[in-house]
């Protein structure tokens, strides 16, 4: 067992992780953030994204000693004070979602956009979300709630 | 009948890594350190995306006792030009560094378009390029193109350091010359030929796909054979990715440029030999197709880098 | 209902289940029950062979392994519709794969340690991987012993052969038919296996209370199927048992029935009762649930000089891999349909599953429609081409006329059934059939357009009922019980838009508990076939109008007046006429008290049901219905469209365009054209990526071990991405509904998939003159088609190619 320092959520946490462990074990079952959910434990569905250190990552290719230090966002930190962030409302009104289990991961990925990239094309919206699978939507709705969001919170200049 | 056979059962899938020990040094010495102390029992780990997935299949024989992560190591993480001479990569330099920088994309135009092609924005911030040569995947989008620009690495160890041309490299589907003790340092690419212009060329059924074939190529001076040179390098129809060493003398013959295209075309279709196997990729098209592809794409890649025209 | 203006009805109302985006919904994966214990299955290396021995004392020993069980330790049968599986193999193994031994652990990590340690002794066997080889004279049998299963009334297997149902239609005299035609068409059309790939790999949890009760938490379709298959397969009271239907990750057809959730349960009865989880990963999913069967549909049609089809012969195959359980009801449902929407006089067709030594089966969204209407759509444009005449024209010549046309097998369609001939011509309006696709600018591109048309019902026993309970809130709100499975096809807020729509109340104040659980929501048969809007509304808005009876009841003596003058409205039950005569329904919710204190109504709870009308059995023999009825409580009709643009270099082709249009209102357009799109991008898929691939020509022997499923990551079986799927998407309801549906809706979920692969079949048929019969239409088969058929195509495009020197 080796001792690490994770900013979760804007939360310092120190846990006790083995090198056997994933990223993903660690925010799951150490952490208990389940909105992180988990396909292949290969690399390949991108239903394991997190927003760590700024950035998308799968958090199943993350082993748990190498997120030392790191700073995480899951979509339960996108919710403050019962006011819920911008690409979660659009998620909402735009019907961006389906069975859910592909969400949380989109979710993070539209708010890194909408944060990161706010002029993204919508052709750079889908090939950034590429590395995710939804086998519901088709996608349109997911593109459309992140187009939206962007317009949410940048307004329509954006 | 038929006789009894005993077979382990299959475990299809694993959630969690093998039990390791693991280091994250901050210096080359202390990396090749740590080789040298553990040798066939420790890993490296760069960008782990290809490593993640060995390791929970344990792929790896014998099975990894020590993780040697690099991606601390500074000195792995520099891209360095040398004006006029050459191109050196830290072998932790990832994909996305690779793509953001300027002078790659005009200069090593395949080798940027070649990492830009490589799976998903995901995969592109973590994967490295040492990870990728070294992981020596058969289907690997980054040698042919650093192949076309006759790259080389530089391996080390506590014993010291060699010199490894990329086409040396390779000994076959995820096999490599590379001893135990040794690191994947730098990539060298060497000054493109004046006038050259490159570019890779991926068939592929998705966007988030590995190649079906993939194809790099550097053309300079196409009009003038006694100037010409034309280089060619594939990926995904044979054990390695490979040059293809007869392209360039071929080339040079002073017979009308669409009967050499032809000829090479043949030459780079008799290599066809890709593995299969359960570590096999051949599955995904047939051979029939991906001869198809050489073609059409060798045609496809030298049309648009000697006359700017792309059709595909 | 009717005439009112609509206020939540037809209105893009947001989910009901934010809680997805929110971050905090459960699903099996997620639950977990403290003490609970885990558990790894161990596949078997061999698609035929015979267990010798099973060696897991080097297992036992991993630190944590509570226990390993073997087949020997369950001895007997499970299944719905065919009970033919074992719940881990005995005596033989029947595919690659096929889990052999469970290791149960107190943590995964020691489950999966202890797994890769177990070593088993076979003698392999000969096998069987294709339908051609099963059906052989010698073929080795995959289940031997299968007189001695039991299965459901309407199910034929052949004991002594790999045949695991037949279903059998006749109709008029074929022989007259073939007569009278002027034109024939004969084909083969297949579709391979393929995998549904929900992203909620299969998880169950079980544990049994001291009391006996069995409870169960998994990721399925259908709360109340579960129960009863799991009543019956392992012999346990349904009182004892409880199945808690959470967020469920997807299904597809693939978590219809019973899943897996007999092995957490049988190992938590072994173990004391202690709780057990068995969470698949990705690549076991491909391996240890079911996939949807692989497709051989030979089909003749005729047809008269003057557009009129006269006679269809059919065989169809399913490739039912080692266990058939739901894949035989499929094929009964695929030989009963027949030929589709079309009204055809003299009708032959066999229709068989077929046991193979491959991973099992089962439901896939369309219930093998998608396949059939690959076949029947593209045998349509082959009879119109052969006869001169327009394909749109000719379907609008021969589809069916509710109220005249009867179907296959001998159904009058209801005069409200549907509107099939205005979703083709709305179809081909938005396709601008007639106007031929534009030039691309990459003259070595091709681009056509491709129709098809398509029906379904659910395919469901005639006894497939449902019920609804609502409960009337002190704050006027309302909860609503239904066991309803919801998999993200929005079937719940359907529903509450129904309860919102009806009561005049919010959707807010409705509350529908993600956790249904079988102790505590009322019966509903099953989750499947689209039928979930169809069958549970009708049984809520019976439900409703049982609580606005008890509403009007109390209001009535409130206000001294006949119920019938109670409206109720807006929260509100008034006097009609006289709005200040007024209660507000949360005064009423718990019992009303009079101004002495009487109190009057009690708590208020609406109960309903919902049977299916005359819905009938069919005749073994003939498959003609037995008495005059229904085999489906409704059909919904529609039509699809696509442009397409080949890349003749490359073989690939880009769906440009996608018109789907559907002869029924939708309550919410936002969740309707969630599932069009949804649907139409799982069909695109299968039409040009999906395969499960298998050595069945032996190709790889020696490379591979014998059998195996060659494909099981996303790496080799491509899902595609945001940035692969077509943009342009053009969707039409038409608002033709059913009376006795809710609010006139009939479901889509698997409609929406229909149409896609005949459609592309269709337009590639139209760009290139090439027939394509068999899926995917991947790239490789395109150029080898080409290359066979019209050289000349790539040829010039290979022009293209050419230096300009
Ligand atoms: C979803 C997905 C998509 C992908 N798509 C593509 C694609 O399109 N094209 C493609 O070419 N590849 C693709 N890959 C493969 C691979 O991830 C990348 O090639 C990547 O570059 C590997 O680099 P890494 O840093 O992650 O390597 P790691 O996973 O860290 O290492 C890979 C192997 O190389 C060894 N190694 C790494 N660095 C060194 C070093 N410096 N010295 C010695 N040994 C070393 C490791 O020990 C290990 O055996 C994909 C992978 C995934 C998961
Ligand atoms: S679970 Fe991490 S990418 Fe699939
Ligand atoms: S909503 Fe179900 S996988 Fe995306």
């Amino acid at each position: 067992m080796v001792r690490i320092t994770l900013t979760v959520n804007g939360e310092k946490k120190e846990v006790d992780v083995s090198i056997s462990e994933s990223l993903l074990h660690v925010l799951r079952d150490k952490l208990h953030l389940r909105s992180v959910k988990a396909n292949c434990y290969r690399g390949e569905c991108g239903i394991c994204t997190v927003i760590m250190n700024n950035r998308l990552v799968k958090s199943c290719q993350v082993l748990a000693v190498e997120a030392d230090g790191a700073e995480i966002i899951t979509v339960e930190g996108l919710t403050r004070d019962g006011k819920i962030a911008p690409i979660q409302r659009a998620f909402i009104e735009k019907f961006g979602f389906q069975c859910g289990f592909c969400t949380p991961a989109f979710v993070l990925a539209g708010h890194w956009i909408v944060n990161n990239m706010p002029k993204a094309s919508e052709d750079e919206i889908r090939e950034i979300i590429s590395g995710i699978v939804c086998r519901c939507t088709g996608y349109k709705q997911i593109v459309d709630a992140i187009k939206y969001a962007i317009m949410l919170a940048h307004g329509e200049s954006g | 009948m038929s006789s009894v056979v005993e077979s382990k059962g299959v475990v299809f899938w694993r959630e969690y890594f093998p039990k390791l020990e693991y280091f994250k040094p901050k210096t080359i010495d202390e990396a090749l350190d740590l080789l040298d102390k553990y040798g066939r029992d420790a890993r490296i780990k760069a960008g782990a995306t290809c490593l993640t997935r060995a390791l929970r299949a344990r792929k790896i024989k014998p099975i990894p006792k020590y993780l040697i992560d690099i991606t601390s190591i500074k000195e792995l993480k520099k891209i360095e030009y040398i004006d006029g001479n050459e191109l050196i990569i830290g072998a932790a330099v990832t994909h996305e560094e690779i793509i953001n920088n300027e002078l790659i994309k005009k200069k090593f135009t395949a080798l940027w378009e070649a990492s830009a092609n490589i799976g998903d924005i995901e995969t592109r911030y973590r994967g490295t390029i040492g990870g990728n040569i070294a992981n020596s995947s058969a289907q690997a989008d980054l040698p042919p193109a650093l192949m076309v620009f006759n790259a080389y690495v530089t391996l080390m160890s506590k014993e010291g350091s060699r010199k490894v041309p990329l086409t040396k490299f390779f000994l076959g589907h995820k096999k490599n010359v590379m001893k135990p003790n040794e690191l994947l340092v730098s990539v060298h690419v060497p000054e493109p030929p004046e006038g050259a212009k490159s570019s890779y060329l991926k068939f592929k059924r998705s966007i988030e796909d590995r190649a079906l074939v993939g194809i790099a190529a550097l053309v300079a001076y196409p009009r003038d054979p006694s100037k010409r040179i034309i280089r060619l390098a594939y990926t995904a129809i044979s054990k390695t990715p490979f040059l293809l060493s007869e392209a360039e003398e071929l080339f040079k013959q002073d017979k009308p440029l669409s009967k050499l295209i032809e000829e090479a075309i043949g030459i780079a279709q008799s290599k066809y030999g890709l593995p299969v196997g359960e570590r096999g990729i051949d599955l995904r098209a047939p051979k029939e197709y991906r001869l198809h592809l050489i073609r059409i794409g060798t045609k496809a890649i030298l049309k648009y880098l000697i006359e700017g025209i792309k059709v595909i | 209902m009717g005439s009112k203006e609509l206020k939540y009805i037809g209105k893009r109302i947001p989910r009901v289940d934010v809680d997805k985006v929110l971050g905090d919904a459960e699903y099996a994966y997620d639950f977990e029950l403290p003490g609970m214990l885990w558990v790894k299955l161990v596949g078997a290396p061999h698609p035929h062979a015979k267990i010798i021995k099973i060696d897991y004392s080097d297992a036992l020993k991993v630190p944590g392994v509570v226990r390993v069980f073997t087949g020997e330790d369950f001895p007997f049968k499970v299944g719905i519709y065919a009970a033919d599986r074992d719940v881990l193999a005995r005596e033989k193994t029947l595919y690659y794969g096929h889990p052999v031994a469970a290791v149960v652990a107190e943590s995964l990590e020691a489950a999966e340690e202890a797994a890769s340690k177990i070593v088993v002794e076979y003698e392999p066997l000969p096998y069987v991987l294709t339908i051609e080889d099963a059906l052989k004279d010698n073929a080795p049998l995959v289940h031997e012993n299968l007189a001695e299963y039991k299965h459901a009334p309407f199910i034929y297997p052949k004991p002594g052969t790999n045949i695991a149902h037949h279903t059998k239609l006749r109709k008029g005299n074929i022989e007259d038919g073939f007569a009278k035609a002027d034109i024939v068409v004969e084909n083969s059309y297949k579709e391979p296996m393929i995998s549904h790939y929900y992203l909620e790999p299969w998880t169950g949890i079980a544990r049994v209370k001291k009391d006996g009760t069995i409870e169960v938490w998994s990721s399925h379709q259908s709360p109340f199927a579960v129960r009863n298959l799991l009543a019956l397969s392992l012999g346990v009271p349904i009182t004892k048992l409880v199945v808690h239907h959470l967020r469920t990750g997807g299904g597809f057809g693939g978590k219809a029935g019973l899943l897996l959730e007999h092995i957490p349960v049988l190992i938590s009865m072994k173990l004391g009762g202690r709780p057990v989880k068995l969470r698949l990963t990705a690549r076991e999913n491909f391996f240890f649930m079911a996939q949807r069967a692989g497709y051989l549909i030979k089909m003749k049609t005729g047809v008269t000089a003057n557009g009129k089809l006269v006679a269809h012969y059919g065989e169809y195959y399913l490739d039912a891999g080692a266990y058939a359980d739901y894949t035989v009801n499929i094929a009964r449902a695929v030989g009963l349909t027949a030929f589709g929407p079309y009204e055809i006089p003299n009708i032959h067709v066999d229709s068989y599953a077929v046991y193979t030594n491959k991973v099992p089966t089962t439901a896939f969204r369309g219930f093998g429609m998608q396949e059939l209407f690959f076949a029947v759509e593209s045998q349509m444009d082959e009879l119109a081409h052969k006869l001169g005449m327009d394909p749109v024209e000719f379907r609008l010549k021969n589809v069916f006329v509710p109220g005249k046309s009867r179907t296959a097998i001998n159904e009058l369609l209801r005069k409200d059934a549907g509107a099939p001939a205005q979703a083709i011509k709305e179809a081909a309006k938005l396709i601008e059939w007639n106007t031929p696709s534009e030039k691309p600018r990459e003259p070595w591109k091709i681009r056509a357009k491709g129709f098809a048309a398509f029906w379904k019902g659910p395919f469901q026993p005639p006894n497939a009922t449902s019920s609804a309970i609502v409960k009337l809130n002190e704050d006027g709100g309302v909860d609503l019980l239904i066991g309803t499975g919801e998999m993200g096809q929005g079937t719940t807020t359907g529903l509450v838009q129904i309860v919102a729509e009806e009561l005049g109340i919010p959707p807010e104040k409705i509350r529908v508990a993600p956790i249904r659980s079988t102790d505590m929501v009322p019966y509903t048969w099953q989750t499947v076939g689209s039928r979930g809007l169809f069958t549970d509304g009708q049984a809520l808005v019976n439900a409703l109008n049982d609580l606005k009876r008890k509403i009007r009841a109390v209001a009535s003596k409130i206000f001294n007046v006949e119920e019938y003058e109670i409206e109720i409205g807006d929260g509100k039950a008034c006097v009609k006429g006289e709005p200040e005569k007024c209660v507000e329904l949360k005064d009423l919710a718990l019992g009303y008290m009079q101004p002495t204190g009487i109190t009057i109504g009690g708590p208020l709870i609406g109960a309903g049901a919902h049977v299916p009308e005359r819905n009938v059995l069919t005749h073994p023999e003939t498959g003609q219905i037995l008495e005059e009825g229904h085999l489906a409580p409704f059909y919904t009709f529609g039509a699809g469209a696509v442009e397409i643009e080949i890349n003749l270099l490359t073989g690939d082709i880009r769906v440009l365009k996608v018109v789907s249009v559907f002869d029924t209102p939708a309550l919410n357009p936002g969740l309707a054209e969630g599932q069009v799109i949804g649907g139409a991008v799982m069909g695109i898929n299968i039409a040009l990526r999906e395969k499960l691939l298998f050595d069945v020509k032996g190709e790889y022997k020696g490379l591979f071990p014998e059998g195996m499923l060659l494909n099981p990551c996303l790496s080799n079986y491509i899902v595609s991405r945001a940035a692969d799927v077509p943009k342009d998407f053009k969707i039409k309801f038409l608002g033709v509904g059913q009376s006795d549906a809710p609010y006139g809706a009939k479901g889509i979920g698997e409609l929406a998939m229909l149409a896609w692969p005949a459609a592309i079949a269709n337009a590639v048929y139209n760009a290139l003159k090439i027939r394509i019969t068999e899926l995917p239409l991947s790239p490789d088969k395109i150029i080898d088609e080409i290359k066979k058929k019209r050289p000349e195509l790539l040829e010039e495009a290979e022009k293209f190619l050419e230096l300009n020197l």
